[in-house]
């Protein structure tokens, strides 16, 4: 079947069209009302609506810059995403410093003055063999980081197959998917993890394959119903009418609308793992006991809480404010960073919608096109 | 004339090719539940083709055959030809090149037909972006053409579903619809969720864009009134069968299949002014007794109240 003919014709007269209506509107507009700081004589841009896209494509939203400026704006306005972008930040920060430096090399250690309390020297004390606790936990920062960021990406990986897998149309694919997922979500993580430490050996691998596993069979879990309430919408209907394939169905249309459940559970899935290398690195199926973590200086003051709770007290702190931002960072994105949670990634677009001056953003771009709208709606 | 010519053009083997749509003794059974049977109808290029039925008359099953977007449990026989290709034995990779590009849908709930994370603008550039390779700029110019040319404005091209009327939905449905310019637009009773004055609106945009565009379009409805608006000729499904098949007008004038009576009459009683036929719009008037049942259209409630007052 051939493309229609004069389809390009039509099209370009249409765009051409457009555009010379577009010219008039805004030198009619020019003419009414001169506030709007543009010279008379200024050469007018090609398009009309939104901004240039950006590389992704704008269509209607705004450039992801701008987005994201919102977004974080957003989620610092919000106490708890206040909380959770500083510690985040504050998380970032000394893991990249501790990569460079850290107060004491790790390696030092001090018999004379073990289990200090905190000092000038040793702002939080020394732990069973004289080496600094703050150094050790600067260093175990970036281990639990990538913990943390590892899981959320096998944990996505899996839960989605599996999603996807349960939503499928094809019954066989659907019922494999439940019979999976059921079975083996009763595994406990701690289990799974001394199953892989066998073979294996304690290491970060082992704690990210056992978390990643079985959060992302949890996840698959929580996010079914959503994402089979997407699959079997008239949304998503319509866009295979549309000539969509299986898979970009998947990821483009079905996804998305579970994204305040996915922010959540990934968000969970990190904090959590976090708390679980604390557990494993104490059974000793975690990180080995040369690699700085938050749960090896969690193991090795613990034996001591009765005698010398002070050192146990700052990891104890550290995991359970970071555990803590990362579950606060999950609700906060959830609100801020959806456009039908968060209106201001709304307003903004529709405010922009005719005139396109860098210095006009927001209220001035506004009300000019609301002036021309009620010139359209009376033409 | 134009029936002598359309009878003659039948008759021909020629006409079959010249078809745009082409359904040949097209079968549906789901789970031993025969939902359509043997069902044949035509599409003639430029024409609007109704297809009428009661709710439960398989025409939305029709309409997921002709797409190929049956459940998989359903099992399929006869023909779907589209443009010369036949549809039914396509695989799936190569019907949702067809979808979008050549047959364009618009879907009864629009509210619930479009993606809620998804802007107007994106909304409506999907299926250019899925079926022709466009930079961004073409792209922005088309959706912002498109917009205007059904009838709302561009600052709305960053809006989400949620924030426009009903109307205005279903006219971003027509849009996504209409914009790889089909040669074959299904309208699956696109007017059905929307209150009266609407629908007119949107029916004289729908016919008014097809005929621009020289597309042909099968209308799906279980309105009568509205046919007779949209359609020249129309097909009467009922229980899975096609009963009845003709000119709109005459079908309106003289029912003579009793499933076809039916909805007639119950056209005329809730809208459509008796004896004027084709041409007559929704909402032209109502039967006298009759407007107490009507309760459509703010006309029709005016008339009904003048009569009262007056009385």
């Amino acid at each position: 079947m051939e493309e229609r003919p004069g389809t390009a014709d039509r099209s370009s007269a249409e765009r051409s069209g457009a555009r010379e209506r577009a010219g008039a509107e805004r030198s009619g507009v020019q003419e009414r009302s001169g506030n709007i700081g543009r010279p008379t004589g200024t050469k007018l841009r090609r398009h009309t609506g939104s901004p240039r896209p950006s590389r992704n494509g704008c269509f209607g939203r705004l450039p992801v810059r701008v987005r994201l400026g919102i977004i974080l704006r957003s989620m610092w306005e919000r106490p708890g995403g206040r909380f959770a972008l500083v510690i985040m930040v504050l998380w970032l920060a000394v893991s990249v410093v501790s990569l460079a430096w850290t107060p004491y090399p790790l390696l030092f250690t001090d018999g004379d003055h073990a289990w200090a309390s905190p000092t000038a020297a040793h702002p939080l004390g020394t732990d069973g063999v004289g080496a600094d606790v703050l150094s050790w936990l600067m260093a175990g920062s970036r281990t639990d980081l990538a913990i943390a960021v590892l899981t959320v990406l096998v944990s996505a990986v899996i839960g989605l197959a599996l999603t996807a897998a349960m939503v499928s149309n094809r019954r066989w694919l659907a019922t494999s998917g439940v019979v999976v997922v059921d079975a083996l979500i009763a595994i406990p993580t701690v289990l799974l993890a001394l199953l892989f430490a066998v073979p294996f050996g304690a290491s970060v691998a082992v704690i990210v394959a056992a978390c990643g596993i079985t959060y992302g069979l949890n996840m698959a879990r929580i996010v079914r119903p959503t994402a089979s309430l997407a699959a079997r919408s008239a949304y998503v209907e319509a866009a295979r009418a549309s000539g969509v394939g299986m898979w970009r169905v998947f990821f483009r249309h079905i996804v998305p609308s579970t994204f305040p459940v996915l922010a959540v559970q990934l968000s969970m899935s990190a904090g959590t793992s976090i708390l679980a290398e604390a557990g494993l690195t104490y059974l000793g199926v975690g990180v080995p006991s040369s690699v700085p973590s938050w749960g090896h200086s969690l193991t090795t003051s613990v034996r001591l809480i009765s005698v010398y709770p002070l050192t146990v007290l700052w990891p104890g702190l550290v995991v359970t404010l970071v555990v803590t931002a990362l579950y606060l960072l999950g609700d906060a994105i959830r609100d801020c960073a959806d456009p039908l949670a968060n209106p201001r990634l709304r307003q903004a677009a529709g405010g922009r919608a005719l005139v396109r001056v860098g210095s006009l953003a927001g209220r001035g771009a506004g009300r000019v096109t609301d002036a021309m709208h009620d010139e359209e709606a009376e033409s | 004339m134009n029936d002598s010519d359309a009878n003659h053009a039948d008759n021909t083997v020629d006409a079959v090719q010249t078809h745009v749509l082409d359904v040949h003794d097209l079968s549906v059974t789901i789970a031993q539940h025969v939902i359509l049977d043997h069902v044949s109808l035509h599409v003639g290029a430029g024409e609007r083709v109704g297809l009428i039925g009661a709710s439960g008359s398989g025409k939305s099953m029709l309409v997921k055959a002709l797409t190929g977007l049956l459940p998989r449990t359903a099992q399929a026989d006869g023909s779907v030809t589209l443009g010369g290709r036949r549809l039914d034995i396509m695989d799936d990779a190569s019907l949702a090149q067809v979808r979008g590009r050549y047959v364009g849908l618009v879907f009864q709930n629009p509210g619930a037909a479009l993606n809620p994370v998804l802007t107007v603008e994106q909304q409506i550039c999907l299926p250019l972006r899925l079926h022709y390779e466009l930079d961004a700029d073409e792209l922005h110019d088309r959706a912002m053409a498109m917009l205007e040319r059904v009838g709302l404005p561009s600052r709305l091209a960053g809006a989400y579903p949620h924030e426009l009327s009903g109307g205005q939905q279903q006219r971003v449905g027509i849009a996504t619809a209409l914009i790889t310019s089909p040669r074959l637009i299904i309208a699956d009773e696109p007017t059905t969720a929307l209150d009266a004055i609407v629908q007119r609106s949107i029916i004289d945009l729908l016919v008014s864009l097809v005929e621009s565009a020289g597309a042909s379009m099968l209308f799906i409805t279980h309105d009568f009134a509205v046919l007779s608006r949209a359609t020249s000729r129309c097909v009467v499904i009922d229980g899975g069968h096609v009963v009845d098949s003709g000119r709109t007008a005459d079908l309106l004038r003289a029912p003579d299949q009793p499933a076809t009576r039916a909805l007639v009459q119950a056209a005329r009683m809730l809208t459509l002014h008796a004896g004027t036929g084709a041409g007559a719009g929704v909402g032209a008037g109502v039967r006298a007794g009759s407007g107490s049942g009507a309760g459509s259209g703010s006309d029709v409630a005016q008339r009904a109240d003048r009569r009262r007052y007056h009385a």
